[in-house]
This record gives structure tokens, C-alpha cells and sequence, in this order.
């Protein structure tokens, strides 16, 4: 045993030399890292050199799927030619569920800025069950960003410095190392930025990446992000922004209190609870998603994980449209989509009478026991065409009938 | 060795030496403290390329984090490493910023484990001391230990609550020395702060060596499993992870030290 009070002045003595020592073995310790300058500009010739020619090669991909927003996602247009440096720079716009970021509504390519904060926070994963969720932008899921197709996004995370952990962020829209893993790694109180062109439209995905992902993805580190095809989308009457994901507590389903984190029992895709927008009842009662007879529903779904596949359906109305797994193929007149994990679909659908929908993961058991439950409340003119409603109700006896 | 015959050995070393109960200890007490950790051999959840298992010779290892008022002294003796004089290229912005001034903790528990150190600062700490930073490996092998067994992999239920004791930690730590204590006597390794070791750049940042490399992309990229030694232990998982981001001016107020010789 040694105390070190009484060793203090030894150190003292040392002082100044044990500093030259101490700072040599960390240099080479740390190698390039301590000097390293900030990241290199887009106004740089060789990015600019290097996005000329990525939006060449596009030309000569061979097409061998059937949409349109897949040609026009691997054509190269006369906007495509516009240096980076020459795009006008706008700050993206976010939204945060159950609503969705609003349509770019633009027809030409921006250089948008994007900035994303990691923290950690414990909130109400049910009514009164605690839960710290590992969050992008404080809330699970993480708030939707919303670019169009051929944007250059730079993109800065920040981690709180409250957090305990590192972050980092793979955006699944981005084509590079680790859709942004490895750039974005960020410990408690630093950022880091990083830019990328959308090239594929679609919706897609972002989550945090860092070992042990599985944690990181169970703790709510996802959300959606959503990149227009150069047309847009069609203007709808409502759009709303639900994603699914699957918590792993130490405690059962509504056991109260602040619930940790099991590990076997995520190992073992064993969900106590499987929600909506990180909570039960976050589309529910007061909650519930709101909209009127005729208008025209566009939900932006997206399916964190980290274990389960969605089956996803909305009781009471069938899918006009659905862009499968998020992609570029439409399906249409469909009852439930499915969503994987690490993925995302739109549906569409008009609200043809009043009633209450009901949004499910229609692997029913999650629905009724897990939390995985929401209301979509249409209100306005019935239409007895559609659906009359109830018409008659009487006693029915197919024994006594057959006595006779 | 067999891991059996190490076991017992450490067993019978433990019950020879100081109580190892949880009770919490007097931080003033057992800050100043250290203990001595006898050699083995570890499973590091990374191995090193062509060793299976990591052989740590016997070390010794500070019972607790280094406190505020411990880091106090140090830089009363050391203007050099004070907030206001330390190029900022051994100590980023953060460096001591939970201090109200150079020489005044403010609001900073005493006895509270120091963070918003660099590990310049850590190293320079250590060596001033006669000591140094322990390895990753030493680390590791330290903090393996469970409440009673050298290997507390061993115990039913202690690598679940090491996971725990890491994910629910305080954003502001308490005080060292009453947290868990594990079979060698050492306190604190898992639920206050994250802490420094010697090898952290080295082991993360070497461009020369592929397997290095490819263990950094696998924690931020791949979800860390491939080539991994135990894919359960998150515990692990979470600290290579911690590491993997750090460079050494990273001063952040989750992150302290602890030195070894």
C-alpha cells in the first residue's frame, strides 16, 4: 500500500522533465490524431473533382428495375452538372414525429445543412415505466430529416456532453464507409461533419452504428430519412412519421419504475415491448393521428428494430399505395406491408368514411400485449355506399330454425 | 497455468488479504490506496493477433479512481498542468471544466473521481507518481475479477450486472470508494467513470496494422461482433467502443483515471 499524498513532492521534483517524457510517449501513442486539421472543404477541387465524376457514372449503370424514380435516380440531369461550391445552401428543415419534416418543394439540387444531437435521456417508455433511451434529437424515434434527390447534405452530430456513451450515425441514404459510422464517431462533448450527395431516393433509415450496435439501436437510436425523388411527391392532405421499434426491459410489460436494459433477453429477440414512436400510447387517446373524410393520408414508416419485422396494417382501410421496403416499386390495394428492421415503406390511403383506425404491427400478440397500437381518427360525412354501418341485429338459433 | 489452478490461487490469495466485502469504504480512506493484482492471463475481448490470451504480470493498482482533490495537489505542484496553462494540444477545451478556477474545485466533489482529464494530463499524473497508466490489458484483467472469483464470467449474473453498473451511471459520479469492490480489492472499475488507460491510441489508431484497422471499423460500423472473443459481453463492448473515439487531448466529464506500477 502507498500513499500518494505523502509521494507528492517526488513528483514535484520531477516536474518539467516528466512532462517531456510523458508527452513523447503520447505523441507516438496517438500518432497523426492529436494534429489533425478540421475536415477537408467542399470548395475543395478534389471533391469537386470527385462528385463530377460519381454523377458520370451514373449515366452508364444498367437499369434493371421497372420504376421511374430508379432511371431518374441513376441519370445524370443538367442539375447534376452544377458544382457543389455553386448550390445555394439551405438549413435543413426536421420534423419530429408524429410529424412529418415537410416537403422540400424545391425542383432544384441545395446544399442543406443538417445538425443532429445525441443524448441520452430517461423518459416514459410506458405510463409509468422509465427507460433511458439513447436518442437522436431527444426523442425516439429521432427526428425525421427530409433532402431531395441529388442534395449535398454536410451533416454535423453532436453528442451531448452529459452522455455517457459515444455516438455516431450510419444513415442508410448514404453511399460511403459505413453510411457515416466511421466519420461520425463522436465522444461525449465533441461533433463531427461529414457531407454526402443523396443519390437514391427513397426513404430510408438512419441509426446509431457503435459496438454494441445491438444496444445503441434497442436503446431508440434510429429515425428516418427521407429523400424526394427530383419531382417530389404528390402533395397530400397529411403526413405523419411512425416508427416502429422493439425495447428490451428487465421488468415485463408495464412493470413500473425505472427499467434497465437486458441484454439475453435482446439477445433472444424476446421484446417486452414493441411501440410506436418510442412509447406506449404515443399515437393513442389524446395522441391519436387526425384526419377527415376524402382527404388523403401519407404515412412515412419506418421500423428501428432492432430484432423485429413489422407486419404492418392499418385496421379498418386498405393501402391505396405503398412504396415497398421504401423503395422505388409501388404496390397498390395492399392490407399489410412488411417492414424489416432497418427499413422503412409510404403508404397511402384515402379516408373514405369516419371511424377509427387502428395502426398495427399485425403480428397481433405485439399489438394487444406489447404496446404496438395506434389510432388514426377520421372524422366527417359517412358514406352509407362505402360502408352502411350496422343495419339490423337479431337473435340467431340455427337449432330451434332446424326444429321445425 | 490452467484457468482452474489460476482461480484457486487468486481464492486463496483474496482470503488471505484485506476483507473484500461491499461494504462502502471511507473515500479518503481508500483513495489514497492501492492494491497489488497477481499476474494471469486474460481473454481480452480483442485479442492481440497470434494471442489467444493476454498474459498480465503481477501489478499494482490504485483501489479507486484518482479523485479531484488528489488531481488538485497534483496540479498545485504541476502549474504546468493547470486549465489555464495547458497547451491546448495535451488538453482540449473541456480540460478540468468542472473546476470553478485553476486551483479551486467549486462545485467539484473532492472525493469525487476527476474527469475532464486528457491522458496527457492522466500520464503525467501517474508519472508523477512513480507510476504510469495501466494497460488495456491490465485493465481488462482487473476488471474481470467478480464480487469473489479472479474470473467473474464465472459468477451467475456478474457480467449482466456489470452492464448495468456502466449503462445507469450518474452524469455526475458520486463520491470513490462506494461503489462495488471486486476480488482483488478494487473498487469502482465499471460504475462511476469510464477511465484512461496506457494503450488507448495505440491499440486504435496504428495504420500499419490491419487487424487494429479493421477492429476500429467492426466497433463503428459492423456492430463490433466479427472477431470479437465473447459477442455477450457489452460490458466490453461499451468500453472498446469509448476508446475507439478517443484521441488524447479528449478531455470529457465521464472519463477519469486510475494509475498502476
Amino acid at each position: 500500500m502507498r500513499n500518494f499524498r505523502g509521494n507528492l513532492h517526488i513528483g514535484a521534483i520531477i516536474g518539467a522533465a516528466t512532462l517531456v517524457v510523458v508527452i513523447a510517449v503520447g505523441l507516438a501513442l496517438f500518432g497523426g490524431r492529436t494534429g489533425e486539421a478540421g475536415a477537408p472543404s467542399i470548395a475543395d477541387p478534389a471533391v469537386q473533382h470527385t462528385l463530377a465524376d460519381t454523377s458520370n457514372q451514373h449515366a452508364v449503370h444498367d437499369l434493371t428495375i421497372n420504376a421511374a424514380w430508379a432511371e431518374r435516380a441513376l441519370r445524370a440531369d443538367d442539375e447534376d452538372q452544377v458544382p457543389v461550391a455553386d448550390l445555394p445552401v439551405i438549413e435543413g428543415v426536421l420534423g419530429f414525429a408524429p410529424n412529418a419534416a415537410p416537403p422540400v418543394n424545391r425542383d432544384y439540387r441545395a446544399h442543406v445543412k443538417i445538425e443532429l444531437e445525441t443524448s441520452e435521456e430517461v423518459m416514459e417508455l410506458a405510463d409509468g415505466v422509465e427507460y433511458r433511451f439513447w436518442t437522436f434529437g431527444g426523442s425516439v424515434p429521432g427526428p425525421m430529416i427530409r433532402v431531395r434527390e441529388g442534395d449535398f447534405v454536410t451533416f454535423t452530430l453532436q453528442n451531448h456532453p452529459t452522455s455517457l456513451m459515444p455516438h455516431n450515425i450510419d444513415l442508410h441514404a448514404v453511399s460511403g464507409q459505413g453510411g457515416g459510422a466511421e466519420a461520425t464517431l463522436i465522444s461525449p462533448g465533441q461533433q463531427a461533419t461529414f457531407g454526402f450527395t443523396a443519390l437514391n431516393p427513397g426513404v430510408y433509415i438512419y441509426h446509431c452504428a457503435t459496438a454494441p450496435v445491438g444496444m445503441h439501436i434497442a436503446n431508440g437510436m434510429y429515425g428516418l430519412i427521407v429523400v424526394e425523388p427530383k419531382e417530389g411527391f404528390t402533395p397530400v392532405d397529411r403526413e405523419y412519421y411512425v416508427v416502429q421499434g422493439d425495447f428490451y426491459t428487465k421488468g415485463d410489460f408495464g412493470e413500473k419504475g425505472l427499467q434497465d436494459f437486458d441484454m439475453m433477453r435482446a439477445v433472444d429477440e424476446n421484446a417486452a415491448y414493441v411501440v410506436f414512436n418510442g412509447r406506449v400510447g404515443s399515437l393513442t387517446g389524446d395522441n391519436a393521428l387526425q384526419a377527415k373524410v376524402g382527404e388523403t393520408v401519407r404515412l412515412f414508416v419506418g421500423n428501428g428494430g432492432p430484432n423485429l419485422t413489422s407486419s404492418f396494417h392499418v385496421i379498418g382501410d386498405v393501402f391505396d399505395r405503398v412504396w415497398l421496403e421504401g423503395g422505388a416499386m409501388i404496390n397498390r390495394d395492399v392490407q399489410t406491408t412488411v417492414i424489416p428492421a432497418g427499413g422503412a415503406a409510404v403508404v397511402e390511403f384515402e379516408a373514405d368514411v369516419p371511424a377509427s383506425l387502428t395502426l398495427v404491427d399485425h403480428a397481433i400478440f405485439r399489438a394487444f400485449n406489447k404496446g404496438a397500437i395506434g389510432s388514426l381518427v377520421v372524422t366527417g360525412e359517412k358514406d352509407h355506399v362505402v360502408f352502411t354501418e350496422r343495419i339490423d341485429v337479431r337473435p340467431y338459433n340455427p337449432d330451434a330454425t332446424a326444429g321445425n | 497455468m490452467s484457468r482452474h489452478l489460476v482461480t484457486t490461487a487468486l481464492l486463496a490469495l483474496v482470503a488471505m488479504s484485506a476483507p473484500v466485502t461491499a461494504a462502502a469504504a471511507d473515500a479518503a480512506t481508500v483513495s489514497g490506496q492501492t492494491v497489488q493484482v497477481p499476474g494471469g492471463e486474460v481473454a481480452l475481448l480483442f485479442p492481440v493477433e497470434g494471442e489467444e490470451l493476454a498474459h498480465v504480470e503481477s501489478f499494482e493498482l490504485d483501489v479507486t479512481p484518482v479523485t479531484n482533490a488528489q488531481f488538485l495537489a497534483f496540479v498545485t505542484g504541476h502549474p504546468e498542468w493547470r486549465r489555464s496553462a495547458v497547451p491546448r494540444v495535451f488538453a482540449a477545451d473541456g480540460y478540468l471544466s468542472h473546476w470553478a478556477g485553476d486551483l479551486e474545485l467549486g462545485a467539484a466533489a473532492p472525493d469525487a473521481p476527476v474527469t475532464n482529464v486528457s491522458w496527457f494530463a492522466a500520464a503525467a499524473y501517474c508519472e508523477a507518481r512513480g507510476a504510469r497508466l495501466p494497460t488495456e490489458a491490465e485493465w481488462e484483467y482487473a476488471a474481470r475479477a467478480g464480487r469473489e472469483l479472479a474470473d467473474g464470467y464465472q459468477e451467475a449474473g456478474y457480467r449482466e450486472s456489470v452492464l448495468v453498473l456502466v449503462s445507469s451511471r450518474a452524469a455526475r459520479p458520486a463520491d470513490v470508494g462506494r461503489g462495488e469492490v471486486n476480488a482483488y480489492g478494487v473498487r469502482d472499475m465499471h460504475g462511476l467513470v469510464w477511465e484512461w488507460v496506457f494503450d488507448v491510441g495505440a491499440a486504435m489508431n496504428t495504420a500499419d496494422s490491419r487487424s487494429s484497422g479493421d477492429r476500429r471499423l467492426q466497433l463503428l460500423c459492423g456492430g463490433g461482433s466479427a472477431g470479437a472473443t465473447d459477442n455477450g459481453d457489452y460490458a466490453a463492448f461499451l468500453r472498446y467502443a469509448f476508446r475507439s473515439g478517443l484521441s488524447g487531448d479528449y478531455a470529457g466529464g465521464g472519463l477519469g483515471f486510475r494509475c498502476a506500477s
